[in-house]
């Protein structure tokens, strides 16, 4: 960081003539010239070059089959050259050609490296002003938004102020402590302070995600606590320590030891020496460093990404809770698949962007000077500063007055805290798979105080941190204690059970063309998406796929499976089936990977390298990824919310009673009439799926891939988790296991049946501090069931198609997320097959939109006055206070979460106090030092 | 005295914090170390959990990200030093030095975003031009199955999230740090031989082969050093670009490769306590090739005649 400090220009000193214009050197002495101009003939050579460069290149490229953008510019550049060198030695020596050349390749070097760096920074500025331009941005956070939300909804001021707080906290750690270490290195010398040095270098070079990694190791997952500003603080301070510390180092190493000297001449003692002349002298520097080592930290994700968790909702406090910052949220936006999503992502970027500049900036103003070196205006204000020496002394104490007021706003604002009920926070992580469900329940239940935060990590992280007991709760479609890879995957030492939340089938989302019309109507058997996701089908036009699709002409394209990085519940779910159904491509697939067979579930997809597979982490991460409009070719698996949510169509896989289905609500439901739930209540694993039935399920209807999702709840106060906890969890589960339901079908999933709903709300009564509701659940409004119990959605779900039969006829109606037509392509039965499909099409819808009014025209104009009862009954029950008896729970809980914010007002005054005793205490132990010595 | 008491304590929290840290990571690192042996050198796979685990593969995909950083990087960073130590003119070139160092400051999700966005789509079908005449280099091969050279319907999907791609945004990281370091090194080459230099007839490149570039040789090796060192470490932009499949692969233009650090962010989460030490034993690793990488390039550095702080 030294060069950013001591820029020093020493080219002013050169004969100026020589070090400014290449052409002085020309050796042609007999002709006066003027030195300083260019020469017609350098530009012309020049110009000249350039034109018959892209001339030439023109010509190649008619003649020639160059296509794409980067061959003509390569090799118009190397033909610049070339013509550059022939031009200029017509009236130059060997020498000047050589020197005239190699200034053109310099030239062109920078002019690329600062272009490439001005489109970083203008593409993420111009893509970020999208967002940045709405004032809400800055004023609000994301609890109420949605993913599809416009742009006038929703902001970054939680990621605002978890940076602020974060690098708040980081500093003051890191500033006091690594300056006075710089101090120690500087003035103590000897063979410990050498030590130290080496370490502190050594630690230089610490990757910030093996601090982050640390963090995580101690703080989070030995000590226990739970994910949170203060833990990403922590790791940006072990990351952020020795940059400092070599920062200040470095400029107080150039402290000019005159200055010492003479401070020690007038008989000072060595902390005064320190006080008034080495720190005052390298105040800038000093400055800059630390500021330099903001905009580093302020710019880190990684160590964040470890130790912060994720939260929609604004969070002040950065104890408790999962607390994101800046970048952290700008990663998490552009990885959804929603434009509006990316939009945010780029100007939370663009933000952060232009918050570093902004420090930047400031230390060049601050800083950029070597000590000692003090332009013109410094050295006028500097007699005109020690005059006021008395009044800085004074301006002192009126920062210090300023310190106090500040501190005090601080203490004061979290008085009034975001969460207007007597709900506290909880989080959870886990399924990406169900996540959008939870993300719109959510965003729902804050309108009743509640702020749930979820973050969709992936079911086996869910589980993992569910074990370890960062989060409060988590969501797995796979249950505890199955052995994947030979590894038994342990249950936690906590206290647990399993609730069903929602149904929703495991959809193949896909990227395939013909003749640049995407297809929307793709038909696969179970045998054929096996061979694909097992690398034997690795053509679109394998004649077995073509028996799938009778009425289309798939192109000679690579089959490209996009599969999970991450541990996965989809993955796990796709491989159950695949391991039942067909075992022995399964197998032999996991065997060239490197498994050891039978290889079974697993929830992280092996991958073969160069397969032609490709991995990405996350629901979004493979939906992402299809969806790339020139990743043709690609198919992934995915919940079915995924495919609607980026207009994309799934595959309509075929049953066992012969039809091709698409996993609709209703087909879903119809599928899980064959799970087979654990109905024992003493069993740990009360409740969970066996699909075996669903697989081979024989209506018509069935969709196959259809599966349940499940929460882990916490079924005693440990750790983090209290009763205070267990209320809000008690009241987010009573929300969505009934009124929640009702979304299920619009979202992409399909509602739970009566029975797991009953269930599901006697399990909700386990969790500790819950207020136990009794849910009149005729009043849910849930579409499967009516108010008589009968499962509705299933008695309703409208039967296949003829033209879904496996045989010679293929529907062309779309799927998924696109509902648009795609006309038969095949040589064959052209002219017949557009009139007919048509025709069949619009009185059978087969698409959840068509199809909800359908299936439930009773329930949902019904739905808003039996909800608003339910709303008052799960969300608000003391307001309401409708079933009565409720008043104990009630207070216990107002104690909890009084208690909670008065710890937050009392954290936030000892920080407070800290950061006053920070300002305060060196120099008034510096004055009594130095009353001392006199 | 109680000042120097306070600086020595402070002195001796840093060392303990840092110590800590560096213990943590060891002792973490040998808990996995212990179980897999020599396994741990020679497995390319990640499954700690199943024993089968190692860092053949994500070191080597490490590696290969930073030297595709440094290939791209150096020359442009050399080029650009150069351009504005010896060619730009006196005016701009303190602007100029002010926007590399800058550039070095901008938050590496800015990069992410750019790579993956942008960057990503533009370079394949330089991917693909690369692989089609150069195919016959093995890293620039492309080994995937039923993939057919030169025909039409060649997959963009096989050159996408590439390590070439993930190097390439990295490149851009790293190269306002060692055109930084550069450019110091090569503004300290003497007044007096640059002039001798031009008084000798050398013409401004004779000169600055002859005086600049070998002034700056430390510089120059030390910059790309601690730009390697900077591009190893780099986590969320690589991890944003590529596709984490944690094996040895050594095709560089081909979908699919590893970064210790971005295996870190990926698993973290999902691992256990067995699995959590085998990332520590891959992040010690990394952390002793980047030690050794950054000692090597300051000792280099303060070595050369230039005598270039390395910052």
């Amino acid at each position: 960081m030294a060069e950013l400090m001591s820029v020093t220009v020493e080219q002013s000193t050169t004969v100026p003539t020589q070090s400014r214009s290449p052409e002085a050197e020309a050796p042609e002495p007999q002709v006066r010239r003027n030195l300083s101009a260019l020469r017609t003939s350098d530009v012309l050579a020049l110009c000249g070059a350039l034109g018959a460069a892209a001339s030439t290149t023109w010509l190649l490229c008619v003649f020639a089959p160059i296509t794409g953008v980067l061959a003509p510019v390569v090799i118009s550049y190397t033909l610049f050259l070339a013509f550059y060198a022939a031009l200029v030695s017509l009236d130059e020596t060997g020498q000047m050609v050589k020197a005239r050349v190699a200034g053109a390749v310099i030239f062109s070097a920078s002019l690329l490296t600062f272009s490439v760096l001005a489109v970083v920074v203008a593409y993420c500025l111009i893509k970020g002003f999208t967002a940045m331009k709405h004032w809400n941005f800055y004023t609000e956070d994301m609890a109420q938004a949605g993913p599809l939300d416009p742009l006038t909804v929703g902001g970054i001021k939680h990621a605002i102020v978890g940076t602020l707080e974060q690098i708040a906290i980081a500093l003051a750690i890191t500033v006091p402590l690594g300056v006075t270490c710089a101090v120690f290195l500087n003035e103590f010398p000897g063979r410990f302070a050498r030590f130290v040095r080496t370490i502190v270098e050594a630690m230089t070079a610490l990757p910030s995600i093996v601090a982050g990694l640390f963090i995580y190791a101690t703080w989070i997952f030995t000590l226990g606590n739970g994910k949170s500003g203060f833990a990403a603080a922590l790791a940006l301070g072990v990351m952020m320590l020795p940059i400092i510390i070599r920062a200040a180092d470095v400029v107080l190493r150039l402290v000019p030891g005159h200055l010492k000297e003479a401070s020690y001449a007038l008989g000072s003692s060595h902390w005064r020496t320190v006080w008034h002349v080495v720190l005052p002298t390298s105040r800038s520097g000093l400055t800059t460093a630390v500021i330099l080592g903001t905009a580093r930290g302020i710019g880190e994700t990684s160590p964040v990404l470890l130790t912060a968790g994720f939260a929609n909702a604004l969070n002040t406090n950065p104890v408790e809770g999962p607390q994101v910052s800046l970048p952290l949220q700008a990663f998490m936006s552009v990885k959804q698949p929603q434009p509006e999503m990316i939009a945010r992502g780029f100007g939370t970027a663009a933000f952060l962007l232009i918050l570093v500049l902004f420090l930047f900036v400031l230390a060049r103003l601050v800083g950029g000077r070597a000590p000692g070196q003090l332009s013109a205006r410094q050295r006028r204000t500097i007699a005109r500063r020690s005059r006021a020496d008395v009044q800085r002394f004074a301006a002192r104490a009126g920062a210090a007055v300023m310190a106090v007021a500040l501190l005090g706003l601080l203490v004061v604002k979290p008085a009034a805290p975001a969460y207007a009920e007597d709900y506290v926070p909880i989080s959870g992580s886990g399924s990406t798979w169900s996540q959008n469900a939870l993300d719109q329940w959510r965003r729902n239940v804050t309108q009743y105080g509640m702020q749930v935060n979820y973050q969709g990590t992936g079911s086996s992280d869910g589980r993992n941190q569910f074990r370890n007991g960062t989060v409060d709760f988590a969501v797995s479609e796979i249950p505890y204690g199955l052995t994947d890879g030979g590894v038994y995957d342990a249950p936690p030492e906590r206290k647990y059970a399993y609730m069903p939340i929602v149904a929703g089938g495991t959809a193949f989302m896909y990227n395939l063309k013909i003749n640049g019309r995407r297809v929307t109507n793709l038909r696969l058997s179970g045998e054929n998406v096996a061979k694909i996701f097992t690398g034997v089908i690795k053509m679109w036009n394998d004649p077995a796929i073509k028996k799938d699709n009778p009425k289309l002409a798939l192109p000679a394209r690579r089959v490209v499976p996009v599969v999970r990085s991450d541990g996965s519940g989809t993955t796990a779910q796709l491989t159950t089936w695949l391991s039942k159904k067909y075992g022995s491509l399964w197998n032999s697939y996991c065997e060239k990977a490197g498994r050891s067979a039978p290889c079974g579930v697993t929830s992280t997809y092996p991958v073969v390298s160069g397969s032609g597979f490709t991995a990405q982490s996350g629901s979004l991460g493979v939906s992402g990824y299809v969806s790339q409009q020139q990743n043709e070719g690609t198919i992934t698996y995915v919940e079915y919310s995924y495919a609607l949510n980026t207009d994309f169509p799934v595959v309509k896989l075929l049953n066992k009673s012969g039809y091709y289905v698409e996993p609709t609500a209703s087909n879903v439901a119809v599928g899980l009439l064959g799970a087979k739930i654990n109905s024992d209540p003493q069993s740990a694993s009360y409740l969970t799926q066996i699909l075996d039935g669903v697989y081979d399920n024989a209506d018509s209807r069935a969709y196959p891939l259809s599966s349940y999702s499940y929460m882990v709840l916490p079924t005693e106060a440990s750790g983090s988790f209290n009763t205070s906890k267990g209320k809000t969890l008690g009241a987010f589960a009573y929300y969505f296991l009934c009124e929640g339901q009702q979304q299920a079908p619009v979202l992409g999933y399909s509602p739970l049946p009566i029975n797991l709903v009953k269930a599901g709300l006697t399990q909700v009564k386990r969790i500790p501090g819950v207020q136990v509701e009794n849910v009149d659940i005729s009043k849910c409004n849930n579409p499967t069931f009516s108010a008589s119990g009968e499962n509705v959605l299933v008695k309703n779900a409208p039967k296949p198609q003829p033209c879904d039969r496996i045989g010679a006829d293929q529907c062309s109606t779309g799927t998924g997320g696109d509902k648009t037509e795609t006309p038969p392509s095949d040589n064959g039965g052209d002219d017949e097959t557009p009139g007919s499909t048509p025709g069949e099409t619009p009185g059978t819808g087969e698409t959840p939109g068509t199809n909800n009014p359908g299936a439930n025209p009773g329930a949902n104009p019904g739905d808003t006055p039996g909800a608003v009862i339910i709303d008052a009954d799960t969300g608000e029950p003391i307001v309401e206070a409708a079933p009565g008896a409720e008043t104990v729970p009630a207070v216990t809980q107002n104690l909890a979460s009084g208690y909670s914010t008065g710890m937050q007002i009392a954290l936030m005054t000892i920080a407070g106090v800290v950061l006053l005793l920070v300002v305060l205490v060196p120099p008034i132990i510096g004055q009594l030092i130095a009353g001392r010595r006199r | 005295m109680v000042f120097r008491q306070i600086a020595t304590g402070s002195g001796i929290a840093v060392l303990v914090i840092m110590l800590l840290v560096g213990s943590f990571l060891a002792l973490r690192a040998t808990t996995a170390l212990n179980s897999a042996g020599l396994d741990f050198l020679t497995e390319d796979g990640w499954e700690p959990d199943a024993g089968k685990w190692g860092i053949a593969g994500i070191l080597s995909g490490t590696i290969l990200v930073g030297l595709v950083a440094v290939v791209i990087a150096v020359p442009l960073a050399i080029g650009t030093a150069l351009f504005i130590s010896e060619y730009a003119p006196a005016g701009l070139q303190r602007s100029l030095i002010s926007l590399v160092d800058l550039m070095a400051a901008v938050p590496s999700v800015v990069y992410g975003l750019f790579g993956f966005f942008l960057l990503q789509y533009k370079v394949v079908p330089l991917s693909l031009w690369i692989s089609e005449h150069f195919g016959w280099i093995p890293i620039f091969a492309i080994d995937v199955d039923g993939y057919e050279k030169g025909s039409a319907l060649t997959q963009t999907t096989v050159f996408t999230s590439s390590t070439f791609i993930a190097g390439m945004v990295v490149a851009f990281m790293v190269l306002p740090i060692m055109c930084s370091i550069m450019r110091e090194a090569f503004s300290q080459a003497p007044i007096g031989e640059r002039e001798a230099a031009f008084g000798l007839g050398a013409t401004k490149w004779g000169m600055i082969r002859a005086v600049v570039l070998p002034f700056g040789k430390g510089g120059i090796i030390g910059g790309s050093m601690l730009g390697l060192g900077r591009a190893l470490g780099e986590t969320i932009a690589v991890f944003m670009v590529l596709a984490v499949v944690p094996a040895f692969q050594p095709n560089i233009l081909q979908n699919g490769g590893s970064t210790v650090s971005a295996l870190i962010a990926l698993r973290y989460g999902e691992s256990g306590e067995f699995s959590v030490s085998a990332l520590f034993a891959a992040g010690l690793a990394l952390f002793v090739m980047t030690l050794v990488i950054n000692f090597a390039a300051s000792s280099v550095v303060a070595r050369s005649r230039s005598g270039a702080e390395s910052g």
